[in-house]
């Protein structure tokens, strides 16, 4: 099978990952439940998880990485541990319903959601934000995924930051489609909530994820439970990360996490970002021409070219550097995300077609993005979603590429 | 009857990032459930014979957690 899902979930990892898992299985024990040998490697396990974390998001409060089964989790309880009747937050197009479905909840309790809304091409406007927050007077928070699920496009988030901040707005950022593969610097962008899943662009297991919380603020615990100490408390414990934690942690996953994200910081989310975003060049040159194709979210002025090669740093050197990619872009650039349709074949079938006589995999409908759907216009045909990982090879991408002329051929 | 010096900690963070400095800088000692009979906000607690107390200071002073220290038998 030739894998091209990964916004979806990694395919390929690291080889550590799995022999991290492995080893854990093993070997370790519970969390805080004693202080024999196995669990004490689980909870140093997980304490070096939550440092690595904090590193690679250069975040300077590792006891405020609070890790979760996923980034839906961690969202549910960042969102409806945060706000009150009569709250305004706003959140964008772009979100996915992971962030869409909590706020539903929300706006049933009585507080009040605005939406920074796409253009028809998928775009977000900071002037349309800037207008909002000008129009509606005190916003508790932004709400927004760091770069679209579905056409790649990444959020400017300093950009964003330097908008809300002087109105005293919280920026809550998804950032399940770039950790680990776009830097995020928390303090430079501003950020006060950094959600992530670790089964993405992070590459560990699933059933791992977490939120880096800001130390001014706080999130009421949605889940409350054994931590392993105070139990005689009726309450979740004030101290964090247990404040958020509770029951049995996936030490597993996370030793799974800890080890996919030290080959991360080994390599830098810099050069991983140069690499899918050269895959994503040669896709995309593959499939130009293909008559009947429509692409989502790469039509920006410029940006197709600019984008693929990334305003980020050459990377240092050594056996990991990359071949020089190029000159820098203007920013927000993308994600190895391409979205697109066949004339008018249905999505799912398009896909199917993929996967059945080419054996490649990608995500076709809806990618529970309903409302960057309805912005483009494509909620009926959905879209064939290609999203490329690091372990992704030049013949893989030219194989989809021949793959798509012969369907879009007929 | 040997006397150790007892450390709590306000969060298990702190305690696990005193172990890891600790355990950098060979302190003798090693993280205990914490007795029952001390009360703090963390249910692990680090365990060392007194004549370490110099070493742990130096191995923990450049971390943000919160301690105490009480003798013990």
């Amino acid at each position: 099978m030739i894998y091209m899902n990964h916004a979806a979930t990694a395919y390929k990892r690291p080889p550590e990952v799995a022999e991290a898992v492995m080893e854990a299985l093993s070997s370790m024990g519970n969390e805080y439940r004693g202080s024999s040998a196995g669990e004490m490697s689980a909870a140093r396990t997980i304490f070096g998880c939550r440092k690595r974390l904090a590193e690679l998001f250069h975040f300077p409060h590792p006891e405020r990485v609070v890790l979760t089964a996923n980034a839906t989790t961690a969202m549910n309880m960042v969102l409806l541990g945060s706000f009150s009747r009569g709250d305004t937050v706003i959140a964008t197009d772009w979100d996915h319903n992971c962030v869409l479905r909590p706020l539903h909840i929300l706006e049933q309790q009585g507080i009040r959601v605005l939406w920074w809304r796409a253009d028809q091409d998928g775009r977000l406007d900071p002037v349309s934000l800037q207008r909002l927050i000008e129009e509606e007077g005190r916003i508790r928070a932004l709400i927004c995924t760091h770069a679209s699920n579905l056409t790649g496009r990444l959020l400017d988030l300093e950009q964003v930051s330097g908008i809300i901040k002087k109105h005293g707005i919280r920026l809550i950022v998804d950032a399940s489609q770039t950790a680990g593969a776009f830097p995020i610097d928390m303090e430079a962008a501003g950020i006060d909530v950094l959600v992530f899943t670790g089964h993405k662009s992070l590459m560990g297991p699933q059933g791992t994820g977490g939120m880096c919380v800001v130390p001014d603020l706080d999130i009421r615990p949605l889940i409350s439970g054994g931590t392993g100490f105070l139990s005689y408390e009726p309450a979740q414990p004030e101290s964090w990360p247990a404040h958020l934690e509770a029951g049995t942690p996936n030490g597993h996953g996370i030793a799974g996490l800890k080890a996919a994200v030290e080959y991360i910081l080994a390599r830098g989310p810099e050069k991983i970002h140069r690499r899918e975003m050269e895959l994503t060049k040669r896709f995309l040159k593959g499939i130009s021409g293909i008559d009947g194709l429509g692409i989502y979210g790469w039509d920006d002025e410029g940006a197709r070219e600019a984008s693929l090669y990334g305003s980020l740093p050459e990377p240092s050197g050594g056996e990991n550097a990359m071949p020089d990619a190029g000159t820098e872009m203007t920013p927000p650039g993308h994600m190895p995300v391409v979205a697109l349709n066949i004339r008018d074949i249905p999505s799912e079938e398009a896909a199917d077609m993929l996967a059945e006589h080419f054996g490649i995999a990608v995500r076709a409908g809806a990618h529970c993005a309903p409302r960057m759907h309805r912005a483009l216009g494509t909620m009926q045909q959905g879209a064939v979603r290609f999203s490329f990982g690091y372990f992704n090879t030049e013949e893989e991408i030219d194989s989809a590429a021949r793959a798509l002329k012969e369907i879009a051929a007929g | 009857m040997k006397t150790y010096l007892v450390v709590t900690f306000a969060s298990t963070f702190d305690a696990m990032e005193a172990e890891e400095k600790c355990r950098e800088k060979n302190v003798p000692g090693r993280l205990i459930p914490l007795p029952p009979d001390i009360r703090a906000d963390c249910g692990l607690a680090w365990r060392m014979p007194p004549e370490a107390e110099e070493e742990f200071d130096q191995a923990v002073r450049n971390t943000s957690g919160r301690y105490l220290k009480e003798f013990r038998y």
